[in-house]
């Protein structure tokens, strides 16, 4: 038998291949990239306007910042994708094991149930990290952007 | 009989028992399983072939009973390093292709790499290799599966119904390279509910029924124990064998 850090580095390789063609993980995509677009375009708009360049209250410009503005509100779209769609991501990660009988085969490698769930939540994670781009999308779109505001004082 | 000459028990199963609720689904099963065999276990539908098989890989945790791997009792997990089970009707995962499922095998379980080239051609899997396990016949997926149980490193492999969705041509195929693979140090539990099967590839056979061990032997010793039962002579026929003691 393998070492187990050489099984747990396949088991890993093998959860990440599984969440790459896993249609949940593909729709969660496809659904926040247009979420943080909708919430990034209607913050900064809102955000113009606030900062009086928009002829607002110029006055609501020294009360607001960009992280109020702009970062929260586009953070926010991430965060109804964390609570409603990563969620049937996990599950469908976890169950489809259960389901195909992969787990059965698994189980006898004889690894600890807690590297087997590891592997699964590090490479959730990693899948997390990557469902973020949209955000660092956003961020460097906002930095570009950011001269033509008027900063609070 | 096989090849190999069979003799030493390297498993003995005591007094397995099961229960779902009120439904005894083993009681009390015993056998043994000798080193270099082919064995069958065969019992009518419901008998608890699948619930033995998965107490026996530690997948079921049975009520009550013991497994021995020579003189001393294992428990679940370290049987691990001893048998592979491999179950029936699954689709392990699903959207990956024939060759990285063999890979993955070979690469997680620790598999044997040197029969890699000679299974897949025995098989009959390199037109499949590029082909997702979701997509497949439900006889490719046990030919799959038989390759990976037959990479597998451990010496005691079990398959639950080896045979299930082949055709005539396959059947004989695969029952051929279980046949090729095995080796003093490599022994085959088979749980086959055809009995044409069961006679073809198997050297011994425990027969289970109800959830009890009715008769375990050769064709022969099975023969004569159902002509003890029966009362009188038997047509020299498995079938005949088969329902005389289930």
């Amino acid at each position: 038998m393998p070492s187990r850090s050489s099984a747990w580095r396949w088991l890993v390789k093998k959860e990440w291949r599984e969440l790459m063609s896993s249609r949940s993980w593909w729709v969660m995509l496809a659904l926040i990239g247009p979420l943080v677009g909708v919430s990034f375009i209607s913050a900064v708009r809102s955000y113009a306007e606030a900062s009086g360049q928009g002829g607002t209250g110029a006055g609501l410009a020294d009360a607001l910042f960009p992280l109020d503005g702009v970062v929260a509100p586009t953070f926010s779209a991430y965060e109804i994708a964390a609570s409603f769609l990563l969620p049937f991501v996990a599950i469908r990660a976890i169950a489809g094991d259960r389901t195909s009988g992969a787990l059965k085969l698994e189980l006898q490698r004889g690894m600890a149930p807690v590297a087997m769930v590891g592997a699964k939540a590090l490479v959730l994670g990693a899948g997390w990290l990557l469902a973020g781009v949209p955000i660092v999308l956003a961020g460097i779109l906002w930095a570009a952007m950011a001269a033509v505001f008027t900063l609070p004082k | 009989m096989g090849a190999h000459s069979v003799a030493e028990a390297i498993v003995r199963v005591d007094g397995l028992s099961k229960t779902y609720g009120r439904l005894h689904a083993l009681d009390g099963v015993g056998f043994s399983i000798r080193a270099g065999e082919i064995l069958g276990l065969i019992g009518p539908n419901g008998a608890g072939k699948t619930t033995l098989f998965e107490c026996v890989a530690g997948l079921e945790a049975a009520d009550r009973g013991k497994i021995f791997f020579g003189p001393v009792p294992t428990d679940g997990r370290h049987r691990s390093s001893k048998l592979f089970y491999v179950p029936d009707g699954i689709a392990p995962w699903p959207d990956q292709p024939v060759r990285w499922v063999l890979e993955y095998g070979l690469g997680f379980f620790g598999g044997r790499k040197g029969i890699y080239e000679q299974l897949v051609a025995d098989l009959a899997l390199a037109p499949l290799m590029r082909v997702p396990i979701r997509a497949l016949s439900k006889g490719q997926r046990k030919r799959t599966l038989l390759a990976l149980g037959l990479l597998a490193p451990q010496p005691i492999l079990l398959i639950d119904e080896p045979f299930e969705g082949l055709d005539l041509r396959q059947s004989r195929e695969a029952a051929a390279t279980l046949r090729k693979h095995l080796a003093p140090d490599r022994t085959f539990f088979l749980s086959i509910h055809q009995i044409a099967d069961a006679a073809k590839v198997c050297d011994r056979f425990v027969l289970l029924s109800g959830g009890r061990v009715v008769a375990e032997g050769t064709l022969d010793t099975l023969t004569a124990i159902a002509r003890q039962r029966a009362g009188h002579d038997l047509q020299p026929d498995f079938e005949e064998v088969f329902l005389a003691l289930a």
